[in-house]
């Protein structure tokens, strides 16, 4: 693991040197920074502490670090430091499907597509200027998702900064993500795909069995290639959508259901209720709170708008402050501007006004940081300043959440971006 | 435009006759002695076994049983279990023709000479209904349809023939600000709310040139006599304010344009708004300091802030008096006059403040208070016998009187509502 | 007892089909409120008692200061001297009117949108809304269960959309609360019925009566035939169940021609019609009573007479008097049976009961009036083994009001919905503008 880690960030770091003409430098070696108020999001906050970076991985990070006297000490004392952003959901550089793609997948309509083999990673542009973008402006990894379609294909997270897919690419199948649509054909589409894999993980279960006995049975009687082959083969029949329902089914794969309406997410609710494994994460509306006992039930994290919206109910335009609303719920937040890049990187300017309107600092920072890592599975790696994790770093002169938020430093795997 | 002006005058003739027509058609009818158990006569408060007199169309004493003597020859009219009170008036009606087809001219946005007179039609079921559930007096107006759709006509809803039927013409000058006369798309100015309001202040001060060059003229400070214009001539009185404006209005800021425009700057005494709904209420305080009659319905309420506004719970809270209540009738039907007060109380208001929104309050609005509206001596007699509680839906009519004259009877009609 | 049995043979299949139904989780789930903690009242003290007050039990009488005891959903006991648990929740009703809530036997649709264009067999639960305010407007009106459908549209669609109505409880928030019973009916608008298509209709009755022929034979020569059954095919699956008078046609007819028409089509096929408006239904009172047809009136719609017929007809404020006095059950509607805030009031499902009102005005009994908002039509809709009445064992599904139902003034103060206060109008933000109407007279 650490050794393929340490290439990788190897690979990037070249990269980026390579791609990028604000690339200071390239220190792989030994790094020491010097913070002000470094918040470790999951060890709260050290002051006046340092942080020891090695290989683009943090080395140590405390109060009373020792300095190797070969490390290069980078002074940002009096700043406030704090984990790259985990951006949990986007569409950031996949284009939205063209008419073509439209008419021939959906002609009878999106809710019945299930496009569940369909991977996003086709679709991400290395080169895609955005990606530079959102990276100088503190998102050190994202999860893009699939857009269209009632189950919508499988999401990939990267970390940008490489030119090559195979460089920023960390995980192919971080989630499957499914829109849904308040309606026969969606359920009816949904049902019988979650049936079908329940059937065929049935299906295999008693095959195991079946195998185990016989195995038992004819012990003496070794086929073990043909018999390797003979499996191989089963497992190919299984169609590829089918496999990677099975896994959501089994909670191996999370499942990202893009709710905007409560309503939605009853529907939802209700088409898993036979499948209690299933690995729900909620990409929620404004009006998501009303169904707040139902996230809050099953602890299913919300992704949500860091805004103040304006929902419009019987012409009558009201001012919700929603997020404030599932933190009075007690539910689990992640954050994710609307929209494309342009929105992506006021994500700070986002926060900082739900900060003044009453929402809580910690919960704020914890949505963009640990808690998406955690809905992508990638808590161990990303989403907090401790020691063994990635190198993600974004430097602010003071807290953004009490000032204008402005980026002063941002570090990728151990190497600035900015 | 001759044979224009010679209509009109015709019909001005007809008009002004009518008067003595009405008294000479009812001078006929028999004389009632009513006993009722509970007359609620608006104005003069609850009499309990009371008797009403009725002579010649109107109404000759009112008071209880054991201060009057029935004359002889008066035929009685039992209601001693019922309870008696006065035809409702309703100020917001299109029920006097046949519907909706016939309201509406649309091809100019001002309509200044158009009459309503022209579309009455007698007897239909609509006005059948009204009869049957206590509806006596109508103020049957021009649709909506473009700013100015002409004049309305207040009338009985039911007589013998169109003479009697008609209480006053013209009745109204219709007036609709906003919230309707849009869809009359021109491809001119005027169908934005700045366009609709200067078309409107324009007409409204050519009417007041109109109606002040006359009064120099009557009152003796110019000789010279203006030029008849046919357009104006009915409806100069508005400026008088014996002819009331009555503005079909909603939202805000178009209620707001109402009292400024009219009241403030036009100095016009008379101006009625009806409708006001959509968030007019929030002009409230400011229609209560000032000389506007306020008409609520068809809606009653709106729906904000998650919760429900009965609007005239807060015209009334603001400080407006004299508010009446309509039914916009035929959108809701004419019979439903009953129910808009019943709901009004529903949402807030009291049984007496709602059965005076659908009697005395519109008559007041358009000074036909001396006719329709309570019951009192020497006004019509306009009576209606219920069984009980007019606001409550279980009750029913059962006799309707119009100028002293019984067109519906539940034991000779059958109950139609 | 035909009765205790049909509600065990219920009790069981909706304890297997909907397994969710019966855990409550707590007993409060009003709207707006649900970030407030409410107080005085936990997930531990499922059992409610409604204490005091008037109780109409609809289909047994009425209790003076009564008491019913409610637990799981279901109502236990009710009774004059009742003793309420230890640790139950009391809810008060002093000098208030208990009754079973209201049952709209036929409405719009509330709570759901439009079925989407390319749904060929869409079914009215997937439309559902639980968090939609047109639920929270039933709730504040009294309204415990809806049947609605969805419009009929155009062309092909129109067919397939006959059995597209369910039987909904406005539980707000809660979907697996809701549904009891879909489809509830199959729908026939004979008003707007083409020629072609009621030939199409009739062919498939046809169908369905040549299936059940088919299967009488089958049963009768069981043992020397041997085969198979013989199985409905999914196009005339529902119109067998009709002839078999498993599930209700509901005929949307209101003149006299069009019930003539209904008649004839029942004569036809023997089936357990009910016809929806029956506005000139009381020029055939005797014809629509022989043959035990049920009528859902709407006592307040006005249907203008026809100038040229002798005797006259159209709409009759004693239709409901009429069918009533010619043995017809029958359950009353609003003239405009959907809920909305659009601001016109005493038309629609927001003063439901004013439907029976009109019926009281037209000369009917209030008691008939009352049980012609509550039991008839959950009879109708085949529903009153589990609501319409209070009774044991069914649902709690409850409403508590502060006057008489049929009075311009009263409102709702409670709905509990499956034994869950779901309304509390001292909570609830809808009217808190309202003052309380002050009676004068």
């Amino acid at each position: 693991m650490g050794s393929s880690t340490n290439q990788k960030v190897l690979i990037i770091g070249i990269l980026v040197l390579a791609a990028s003409v604000f690339c200071l430098d390239g220190q792989e070696k030994l790094l020491a920074i010097k913070g002000g108020q470094i918040h470790t999001i999951t060890d709260g906050i050290i002051e006046n502490g340092v942080i020891l970076i090695r290989d683009g991985l943090i080395e140590d990070i405390g109060p009373d670090v020792l300095v190797p006297s070969d490390a290069e000490v980078l002074d940002h004392s009096g700043s406030f430091i704090m984990p790259g952003v985990v951006s949990p959901h986007s569409y950031l550089g996949i284009p939205p499907p063209s008419a073509a793609e439209q008419s021939a997948v959906f002609r009878s309509g999106p809710a019945i597509a299930n496009l569940a083999h369909y991977p996003v990673r086709y679709s991400i542009y290395p080169e895609d200027p955005v990606y530079l973008m959102a990276l100088k402006n503190g998102l050190t990894t994202m999860a893009i998702s699939p857009r269209p379609g009632g189950i919508a294909g499988l999401g990939a997270v990267i970390q940008p900064g490489g030119e090559r897919l195979k460089d920023i690419l960390v995980k192919e199948k971080a989630f499957l993500k499914v829109n849904v649509y308040v309606n026969t054909l969606f359920w009816d589409m949904l049902k019988r795909a979650l049936d079908e894999a329940q059937k065929k993980i049935e299906e295999k279960k008693k095959k195991a069995e079946e195998k185990k006995q016989e195995k038992e049975k004819d012990k003496e009687k070794k086929k073990g290639k043909s018999e390797k082959e003979a499996e191989e083969e089963e497992e190919e029949k299984i169609k590829e959508s089918t496999q990677i329902l099975m896994d959501v089914v089994e909670g191996r794969l999370p499942l990202m259901a893009d709710c905007y309406s409560p309503s939605a997410l009853s529907h939802l609710d209700a088409l898993l209720s036979g499948f209690p494994k299933v690995k729900v994460v909620v990409v929620g509306g404004p009006e998501i709170y009303r169904a707040g006992s139902l996230l809050k039930e099953k602890n299913i994290p919300v992704i949500l708008s860091p805004e103040i919206r304006t929902v419009i109910r019987w012409s009558r335009a009201e001012r919700t402050n929603y997020v404030l609303k599932c933190q009075g719920l007690g539910l689990k937040m992640a954050f994710q501007p609307p929209g494309g890049i342009q929105e992506q990187i006021h994500l700070f300017d986002y926060l900082n006004k739900l900060a003044l309107y009453g929402v809580n600092k910690d919960v704020l920072l914890k949505g963009v940081t640990i808690v998406p890592a955690e809905i992508l599975g990638m808590e161990k790696v990303v989403g907090s300043l401790e020691k063994g994790k990635r190198a993600d770093l974004i430097v602010f002169p003071n807290n953004p959440l009490e000032n204008i938020p402005v980026i002063e430093n941002v570090l990728s795997g151990g190497i600035y971006v900015k | 435009m001759r044979y224009k002006i010679l209509r009109m005058a015709f019909c001005l003739t007809v008009c002004l006759s009518s008067v003595g027509l009405v008294l000479e058609a009812q001078k006929g009818r028999p004389p009632y002695a009513v006993k009722a158990g509970k007359i609620l006569t608006i104005t003069k408060g609850v009499i309990q076994n009371g008797i009403v007199l009725v002579k010649n169309g109107k109404i000759e004493k009112v008071g209880k049983d054991s201060d009057i003597a029935i004359p002889a020859g008066y035929k009685v009219i039992d209601a001693s279990q019922h309870w008696l009170l006065p035809g409702f008036v309703d100020i917001h009606s299109h029920t006097g023709g046949e519907g909706y087809g016939d309201i509406n001219d649309m091809v100019f946005s001002l309509n200044p000479g158009l009459r309503i007179l022209d579309t009455i039609a007698l007897n239909t079921p609509g006005l059948k209904r009204a009869v049957a559930a206590g509806v006596t007096t109508i103020n049957h107006i021009p649709g909506s349809g473009s700013n100015n759709g002409g004049t309305g006509v207040i009338m009985k809803t039911a007589g013998d023939d169109l003479d009697e039927v008609v209480l006053r013409f013209p009745g109204v000058l219709k007036i609709a600000q906003a919230g309707n006369p849009e869809r009359r798309w021109s491809g001119e100015i005027g169908t934005g709310r700045m366009g609709m309001t200067w078309h409107l202040k324009e007409l409204m001060l050519q009417i007041k040139a109109y109606h002040d060059e006359w009064e120099a003229y009557e009152s003796g400070a110019s000789k010279v006599k203006p030029k008849k214009n046919v357009k104006f001539e009915y409806i100069k009185e508005v400026f008088d304010g014996t002819l009331p404006a009555f503005i079909h209005v909603a939202w805000f800021q178009p209620v707001q344009t109402v009292f400024r425009m009219y009241h403030d700057e036009l100095n016009m005494e008379n101006a009625v708004i009806t409708h006001g709904e959509f968030g007019g209420y929030q002009n409230a305080p400011a229609v209560s300091t000032r000389k506007v009659h306020f008409d609520c319905g068809p809606r009653l309420y709106d729906f904000w802030d998650d919760a429900f506004h009965g609007i005239i719970t807060e015209y009334a809270g603001a400080g407006v008096k004299n508010i009446s209540i309509n039914t916009d009738a035929v959108g809701t039907g004419q019979e439903k006059l009953f129910l808009q007060a019943a709901m009004a109380v529903r949402l807030g208001i009291d049984d007496k403040m709602a059965l005076e929104g659908i009697t005395i309050n519109g008559a007041r609005a358009f000074g036909i208070d001396d006719r329709v509206g309570s019951i009192e001596a020497g006004k019509d007699a306009d009576l209606v016998v219920w069984t009980g509680n007019p606001l409550d839906v279980r009750s029913h009519v059962i006799l309707t009187m119009i100028n002293g004259k019984i067109f519906y009877e539940v034991s000779r009609d059958g109950q139609q509502y | 007892m035909k009765n205790g049995r049909w509600v065990l043979v219920c009790f069981l299949v909706v304890t297997l089909l909907y397994p969710a139904f019966y855990t409550s989780a707590s007993i409060f789930q009003d709207s707006e409120q649900e970030a407030e903690k409410k107080p005085g009242h936990d997930k531990k003290s499922d059992i409610i008692v409604i204490k005091g007050g008037t109780i109409h039990t609809i289909s047994k009488g009425v209790i003076h200061q009564g008491m019913i005891l409610i637990a799981d959903g279901k109502i236990q006991k009710v009774g004059k001297n009742l003793v309420p648990p230890e640790g139950a929740f009391v809810l008060d009703a002093k000098d208030k009117r208990v009754m079973p809530g209201f049952i709209v036997s036929q409405s719009y649709t509330i709570g759901m949108g439009a079925p989407v264009r390319n749904d060929k067999n869409p079914k009215l639960i997937h439309y559902l809304d639980p968090y939609s305010l047109d639920l929270r407007l039933c709730l504040a009106s009294g309204i415990t269960a809806y049947s609605p459908f969805f419009f009929i549209g155009t062309g092909p669609m129109r067919k397939n959309y006959s059995f597209v109505n369910a039987v909904i409880k406005p539980a707000y928030g809660k979907l697996e609360d809701m549904l009891i019973k879909q489809p509830a009916y199959l729908y026939i608008d004979m008003i707007r019925l083409k020629p072609s298509e009621k030939n199409e209709l009739r062919g498939f009755f046809q169908q369905a009566r040549d299936h059940i022929e088919k299967e009488n034979d089958y049963e009768a020569n069981k043992e020397i035939k041997k085969g198979k059954p013989p199985v409905a095919s999914p196009q005339i699956a529902n119109f067998v169940a009709v002839l078999k008078g498993e599930l209700p046609v509901r005929f949307n007819a209101s003149r006299k021609k069009e019930i003539l028409k209904t008649l004839a089509f029942v004569d036809e096929f023997s089936m357990q019609a009910q016809i929806v408006g029956a506005g000139e239904g009381w020029l055939l009172p005797e014809e629509i009573g022989r043959r035990n047809i049920a009528t859902i009136l709407q006592p307040e719609a006005f249907i203008p007479p026809d100038p040229y017929a002798i005797p006259s007809n159209g709409s009759n404020i004693r239709n409901a008097q009429i069918q009533k006095e010619n043995g017809i059950k029958f359950a009353v509607l609003n003239s405009y049976p959907y809920i909305r805030p659009g601001g016109t009031i005493g038309t629609d499902l927001m003063t439901f009961p004013l439907a029976g009102a009109y019926a009281i005005r037209g000369g009917l009994d209030e008691k008939d009036a009352l049980k012609a908002i509550t039991l008839w039509p959950a009879e109708l809709l085949g529903i009153s083994h589990r609501v319409g009445s209070i009774e044991e064992g069914k649902d709690a599904d409850i409403i508590i009001l502060d006057g008489n139902p049929f009075d311009y003034r009263t409102y709702v103060d409670y709905t509990l919905i499956n034994g869950k206060i779901l309304y509390d109008k001292s909570k609830s933000s809808l009217f808190k503008y309202i003052p309380k109407p002050k009676k004068i007279f």
